[in-house]
């Protein structure tokens, strides 16, 4: 082996620019996708970080996944019996019992909640109408179980709700659409028709675009008044230590109550198949540009063997076997692949950099002011043995030629 | 004739090139040569003599017949077996030198004491600069190939040539690209190995002078021993 590697680095070194120039290929390849990982890996968690800090764990809504059963279907479970016509019973429509509910919830460890009574309600201010989602909260438990208060711009925060008969925290970009300003009094009107007064007594801003612009916050008993609907609570938020035990959680909670329990991981399942396929364009690109610089290496590595036919010729007369002379050129496409890759390494992390001090400024989903990057020690490692091995396959058709070159040919040529 | 093993044998040994025409290289060629013995192939151009020659190094297989080497049948060898016994029992010295255009002299020198891996790295290195020493080429152990003289390529090849101490140097015409000063001496070495180092060797060529100071001559003509 030291013997094959003497002879395979003593083929680059003596062409040397024709054996950078390869590794520069392979560099980019490998450079290009360690950047790349690091703007999607950075992005994808900066993304669930926002879901996870950002929205509740688990949504206990008061719906069912599949409508109730009708006294005709329970009596005949197997029949073909189809109904017409049904009217289904009017029912209260909010979580049964939810004190109850509230306290076996926070009976379990690492979980808190948040009970709320989550309404659509018109704002109206200086001839605007908007509407808006009311949600009505406890505010020890909002404070406990969601992060909304950080993210509250005024001073005061959630308690700034108890300095007004009937306060109101606006998102900025509901705000913004009423053109309502702290201290401003608004009309806030529900579907049942009841109307109230309320005083703007505090903004919040989220950063996601979609809560900023219709979510709004009032106390938990000033809600159900507003609605009509004393004593209900139809959501609850739960926030959990551990965020990725929610689909367990949720799961075991809807079997439990029958109420819908939906976990963050499913609310965001689309999001999260984006990213599925966002990292499979990208595994497509990186290896697109490692197969470029495959070629580059075949290259590398036939030019050496057809230069060194020779050389074979009188390696394999002295006594080197078949096998020998192949694993010098696949040592030679293998050193040049993990040389590559070494400087690769370099080149991903200095672009890594100069990525990360990239500002900019625009909305979308979220808003962001430049590049998130995160790099892991996976990202270097799959790149960099990637690159390897494929420099090494790409050698083998020429090696596996050298080692096949019958001596006497060369030899009767030679004068 | 000794009544002792030859040291490399040849039993009608025939080399035929399958084609639409087969064409005969090496036709029923009975041959011997002893430890010591500096033999010298002649004839034509064209006439077999490389083609012989690479039979009796195991670089190619004959359609028939056998080569032994030091009394082993060589016939029904592997491939790898044929392989080990050139580098451990034969040397080559081609007309080119074959020299690694990459490696130092005694870089190349030491090359197939690197492949036999009997000596430690310190043991081959003195053994490569004894050797160039011998042949007249010492401070060239630094140099590249193409620093040198032809003389002195094809001394170096020599010098690789014996580097795992084989007992026998094959050389197809060695001296045919040198000027008559510089193949004296190549002749000179080869008599001094077979005399003083017991050396079998055997080369093909062009020169009559040169083969005339052998100790025997074998000449071919259409791949047949005809003297
Ligand atoms: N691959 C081949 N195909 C056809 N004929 C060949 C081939 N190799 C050698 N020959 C022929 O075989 C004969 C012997 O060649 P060679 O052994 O090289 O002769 P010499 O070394 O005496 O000049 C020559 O006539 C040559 O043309
Ligand atoms: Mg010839």
């Amino acid at each position: 082996m030291k013997l094959l590697l003497h002879i395979a680095l003593g083929h680059l070194l003596a062409r040397k620019r024709q054996t950078l120039v390869s590794m520069m290929g392979v560099a980019m390849g490998v450079g290009f996708s360690i950047a790349m990982a690091s703007l999607m890996e950075g992005s994808q968690r900066d993304f669930i970080t926002r879901i996870v800090d950002n929205m509740p764990h688990i949504v206990i809504k008061d719906e069912f996944r599949a409508n109730p059963l009708q006294p005709v279907d329970l009596l005949f479970q197997k029949g073909a019996v189809e109904l017409k016509g049904l009217k289904p019973k009017d029912e209260i429509r909010g979580i049964k019992a939810p004190w109850n509910k509230i306290e076996a919830l926070e009976a379990l460890p690492g979980l808190k909640v948040a009970p709320t009574l989550s309404s659509q309600i018109f704002l109206s201010f200086g001839g605007k109408d908007v509407s808006a989602t009311l949600l009505g909260i406890d505010v020890e438990r909002e404070r406990q179980a969601t992060s909304i208060e950080a993210d509250i711009v005024t001073e005061g925060g959630l308690d700034s709700l108890h300095t007004a008969a009937n306060g109101l925290i606006l998102g900025r970009g509901l705000a913004a659409k009423l053109g309502a300003q702290p201290n401003d009094t608004l009309t806030a009107t529900s579907a049942s028709g009841v109307v109230m007064k309320m005083k703007v007594v505090g903004l919040f801003h989220t950063g996601i675009i979609s809560v900023d612009s219709s979510q709004s916050y009032a106390l938990l008993k000033k809600a159900q008044i507003l609605a009509d609907r004393p004593n209900v609570i139809n959501l609850m938020r739960i926030k959990m230590s551990d965020p990725m035990a929610a689909v367990d959680m949720a799961l075991m909670l809807e079997s439990r109550w029958g109420y819908k329990s939906e976990s963050w991981q499913e609310s965001n399942e689309g999001l999260l198949g984006a990213f599925a396929i966002r990292n499979a364009v990208m595994y497509i690109t990186v290896s697109a540009i490692l197969i470029v610089a495959s070629f580059g290496i075949f290259n590398v590595v036939s030019t050496v063997v057809y230069e060194k036919t020779r050389d074979i010729a009188i390696l394999r007369s002295m006594g080197f076997e078949p096998s020998d002379i192949k694993g010098i050129f696949l040592l030679e496409g293998f050193l040049v692949g993990l040389l590559g890759a070494l400087l690769g390494w370099g080149l991903g992390f200095g672009l890594c950099q100069i990525l990360g001090m990239v500002r900019f400024n625009i909305k979308m989903m979220t808003e962001v002011q430049g590049f998130i990057l995160h790099s892991t020690w996976i990202h270097y490692t799959l790149s960099g043995a990637v690159a390897a091995t494929s420099a090494t396959l790409a050698s083998y058709l020429p090696a596996r030629k050298a080692s096949r070159l019958k001596p006497v040919d060369t030899i009767r040529g030679a004068a | 004739m000794s009544a002792q093993t030859p040291a490399i044998e040849a039993r009608s040994l025939s080399r035929i090139l399958p084609g639409l025409v087969p064409a005969v290289l090496v036709d029923g060629v009975d041959f011997r040569a002893e430890k010591g013995e500096l033999v010298a192939i002649t004839g034509a151009s064209g006439s077999g003599k490389s083609s012989l020659l690479y039979l009796l190094g195991l670089l190619d297989e004959p359609t028939s017949g056998s080569v032994i080497i030091a009394g082993q049948d060589c016939a029904p060898l592997s491939d790898a077996e044929r392989t080990f016994l050139r580098l451990e029992r034969l040397g080559f010295v081609f007309q080119f030198h074959f020299l690694l255009a990459e490696f130092s002299v005694l870089n190349n020198v030491c090359m197939p004491m690197k492949k036999l891996g009997r000596l430690s790295d310190a043991e081959q290195d003195a053994h490569g600069r004894e050797l160039l020493k011998e042949l007249g080429l010492q401070g060239f152990e630094k140099k590249l190939p193409e620093q040198l003289s032809g003389g002195e390529r094809q001394r170096v090849a020599i010098a690789r040539a014996l580097a795992n101490a084989p007992g026998i140097l094959l050389a197809d015409e060695p001296t045919g690209n040198l000027d008559s000063k510089n193949s004296r001496i190549v002749f000179d070495i080869f008599r001094n190995l077979a005399r003083d180092h017991g050396k079998t060797i055997i080369t093909v060529t062009h020169d009559h002078d040169l083969a005339r100071t052998c100790d025997r001559q074998v000449h071919l003509a259409d791949g047949k021993v005809v003297a």
